[in-house]
């Protein structure tokens, strides 16, 4: 270490005490949250990972069996099938659930619609409807026999019965379309709060300068919203790969576990199959993905935002 | 390396959420297997005004919404009378056995009683957390289901409903019309199926496609005189194939509707509609008619009737009990008196037999009869029993005691255990990948099934 960083790193040790004691009071104001982070998130998650090496059942047996749910989860057919299934649904809802809550953004923000106030309610009304209710409406929406959507298919187009939920080929579309439907509007709404924090100036600008709404949208809008569409995507992709409800209310997982996410099969090791010691160790292996994943954005956004 | 530690923060929290939700503290809870008790011993019977409960005594009940439900109607009187306090702790029938595993392997003395089904029960006694029941469990007069929860010469749960065995449910002017009694074997049955398609009418509902598609086919392997698991727990699938080839005959023939029976949408769209004129299965299903007929349906539902389940086959069961579930009491309860004057006072008693069987108020039906064998003649007799309208004004559930009662020496009761919910799911994935996708015969269906049973 040479001189100059010696007296920095003497500086710094010394400063973090003269800093703490001098912002004590900020501490004081952060502690509730940490308390609450070290008992709710950090405890359960240290727990669960001591539960994820033993054979737990839920009920009394808890042997130590070391990682050996990890390397049965590894050679579990239906943790690839799952993981399949999740990262399809993926690639189904991001794309389009971020696309539809840019466009719902910028007619909600638009000041030629009247009654904004009053869409803006409306579109939020999918996704403080319960997932519950939501599932019925789908099921009676997407039934292969007299649903309305083979109803009017069949009316408009001549299209015979299409197995909406009863196909291993579009179950997951289905979850896709009652995902989508349901969390758009909640999207739409960060989308919106971006969107108006853009200085009314830059649009002027480009007005002056010729500039049309178009390319207004993909030059000005898009790139000012980049973080807005950076935090849709990566709460998108840590809700939809920790959504359980949807394939529960809507198809249970089926038809032949062509709609299991991983998140499901965990929820059914766990409170279905009581083997709670494989569940948590699921659920180690589903965050190691997901931090990764999360890594992965974050990299491409910042090296975005950097050039 | 702040966007570092804030994402592995929030990762963090994320997980928190998803791995601590099921993690309990350390199992401590009762002792590691029960004492075991009455073995040998006669022990004096206590009724349940025999006993005295004790000074202020508040217990928790704790179940599956609708069972729980039914126990506070049933209790009302009761808790009146003895001046018990009992709260109902309610829960979805996927949630409940979890938030009673936390509850017991904590130790903690609440739930006092509880209601479990058959397949959870054997873990709970085998982990010693149930109280023994000997002594106000009347054997002389209890209906022989109870090896569940047999343990070491003690027993440590009662039985809550029985009837629930496999039957024959039609509609009897469809019948009529086309001239047919209800068949008394599969081929019979069989044959009417293929007239009642010709007429326009469905005999039953299966989907492959849903998970629920396995409790047909356990229907069959149990009535052909197969089994899933031994009575010792060992995998079996005895006449499975067998089973998969009678799905495979019906399902070609077109005989059914495609939709789960008695538990999706479509099926009561359908039955409401007219379409559907036999749907043999579970007992406990003809109350399921008497909430989702639909009077104002779009063609009508007819008269229903009930009948005794066809034979499948000689050796061949005449009926099995498709599940029944068990009042238990906690082994760390504070107030075991007053906990067992419920438990009796609810399995052991007419008066709550015929309660169970006629209840019809705002948002809960029940019509079943408990295991005590007085109650279930009381309700054969159709003593206080209540009509069903959609049934033609019979009374449903003196047939179903009658029917029990005709054949308790010789009914099947499957051995299930805390594996079956796997057992079924992997089942289901079997009979999907074969209707769905062609993927086996009925024989290598039932060896994938051993197969993959055999991961569990």
């Amino acid at each position: 270490m040479n001189k100059r960083s010696e007296r920095s790193g003497v500086r710094s040790r010394a400063g973090i005490w003269t800093e703490i004691k001098r912002n004590k009071h900020c501490y004081v104001w952060l502690a509730p949250f940490f308390i609450l982070f070290v008992f709710l998130c950090l405890y359960p998650a240290c727990y669960g990972f001591y539960v994820s090496l033993t054979n737990y059942d839920g009920l009394a047996r808890m042997d130590f069996v070391g990682f050996s749910n990890y390397v049965k989860a590894f050679r579990d057919p239906k943790f690839y099938s799952s993981l399949w299934n999740t990262v399809v649904l993926w690639a189904l809802i991001v794309p389009a659930r971020t696309i539809l809550a840019l466009l719902f953004a910028v007619l909600l923000n638009s000041k030629r619609i009247l009654g904004r106030k009053v869409y803006q309610s409306i579109v939020l009304l999918p996704y403080i409807t319960a997932v519950a209710i939501v599932a019925i409406v789908f099921r009676i929406v997407l039934t292969t026999e007299g649903g309305l959507v083979n109803v009017l298919l069949g009316n408009l187009f001549g299209i015979d019965p299409i197995g909406w939920l009863d196909t291993t080929a579009l179950s997951k579309v289905s979850v896709a379309m009652m995902n989508i439907w349901r969390m758009t509007g909640y999207f739409a709404l960060v989308m919106l709060a971006g969107m108006q924090k853009i200085p009314q100036s830059v649009h002027e600008a480009a007005m002056l300068d010729g500039v049309g709404p178009v390319r207004k949208f993909f030059s000005i809008t898009v790139p000012l919203m980049m973080p807005e569409i950076f935090f849709v995507s990566l709460i998108s992709t840590i809700w939809i790969f920790q959504n359980v409800s949807d394939v529960m209310v809507l198809t249970q997982g089926g038809p032949i576990n062509s709609s299991t996410t991983l998140v499901y099969y965990l929820y059914q090791n766990a409170y279905e199959y009581g083997k709670m010691g494989y569940s948590a160790a699921l659920s180690f292996i589903l965050f190691v993905l997901l931090l990764a994943f999360s890594g992965l954005l974050a990299k491409h956004y910042y090296k975005d935002m950097e050039g | 390396m702040k966007k570092y530690v804030a994402m592995l923060l929030s990762a963090l929290m994320m997980i928190g959420c998803l791995a601590g939700c099921g993690a309990p503290a350390a199992s401590t809870g009762g002792s590691s297997a029960p004492a075991p008790s009455g073995t040998g011993e006669t022990q004096e019977l206590l009724h349940w005004d025999d006993m005295t409960p004790e000074e202020g005594a508040e217990l928790t009940i704790m179940g599956g919404a609708h069972l729980t439900s039914v126990a506070e109607y049933v209790l009302k009187d009761f808790m009146e009378e003895t001046g018990i306090k009992i709260n109902f702790e309610k829960y979805s029938y996927e949630e409940y056995p979890t938030k009673m595993k936390i509850a017991m392997s904590q130790g903690d003395s609440v739930p006092d009683v509880l209601i479990v089904h058959d397949e959870f029960v054997r873990q709970f006694v085998e982990a010693g957390y149930l109280m023994e029941l000997s002594s106000i469990y009347d054997s002389e007069n209890t209906l022989d289901v109870l090896t569940p929860v047999q343990y070491n010469g003690g027993v440590y749960g009662l039985p809550n409903q029985v009837t629930n065995q496999f039957i024959f449910m039609y509609r009897g002017d469809v019948y009529d019309e086309l001239g047919l009694s209800a068949p008394t074997t599969f081929d019979e049955y069989f044959d009417q199926a293929l007239t009642l398609k010709e007429a326009g009418y469905y005999a039953g509902a299966w989907d492959p496609s849903d998970p629920d598609c396995v409790s047909l086919f356990m229907n069959y392997v149990y009535m052909l005189g197969g089994e899933v698991l031994d009575e010792e727990g060992n995998i079996s699938l005895d006449k499975a194939e067998e089973a998969i080839a009678l799905l495979e005959k019906c399902y070609d023939a077109g005989i059914w509707h495609k939709s789960d029976q008695s538990n999706s949408d479509e099926y009561w769209t359908a039955f409401n509609a007219g379409k559907i004129a036999a749907f043999p299965g579970a007992a406990a299903h003809v109350a399921y008619y008497e909430t989702n007929a639909d009077p104002n349906g779009q063609g009508g539902y007819g008269t229903l009737r009930i009948a005794p389940a066809m034979k499948f086959s000689e050796e061949g069961p005449d009926t099995y009990l498709n599940n029944t579930e068990f009042w238990a009491i906690n082994a760390n309860t504070k107030y075991p008196n007053a906990a067992r004057m419920v438990v009796a006072y609810l399995t052991q008693t007419v008066e709550a037999a015929q309660k169970c069987a006629n209840i019809n108020e705002e948002g809960l039906m029940a019509r079943f009869g408990t295991g005590y064998l007085p109650g279930l003649e009381a309700l054969a007799q159709g003593e206080g029993v209540a009509e069903s309208a959609p049934f033609g004004g019979e009374k449903t559930v003196a047939l179903l005691a009658q029917d029990l009662l005709d054949k308790a020496d010789t009914i099947v009761l499957p051995y299930v255990d805390v594996r079956t919910a796997e057992i079924k799911t992997v089942i289901a994935e079997v009979l999907g990948e074969m209707f769905l996708n062609d993927a086996y015969t009925p024989e290598t269906a039932a060896a994938e099934m051993r197969a993959r049973i055999e991961l569990i």
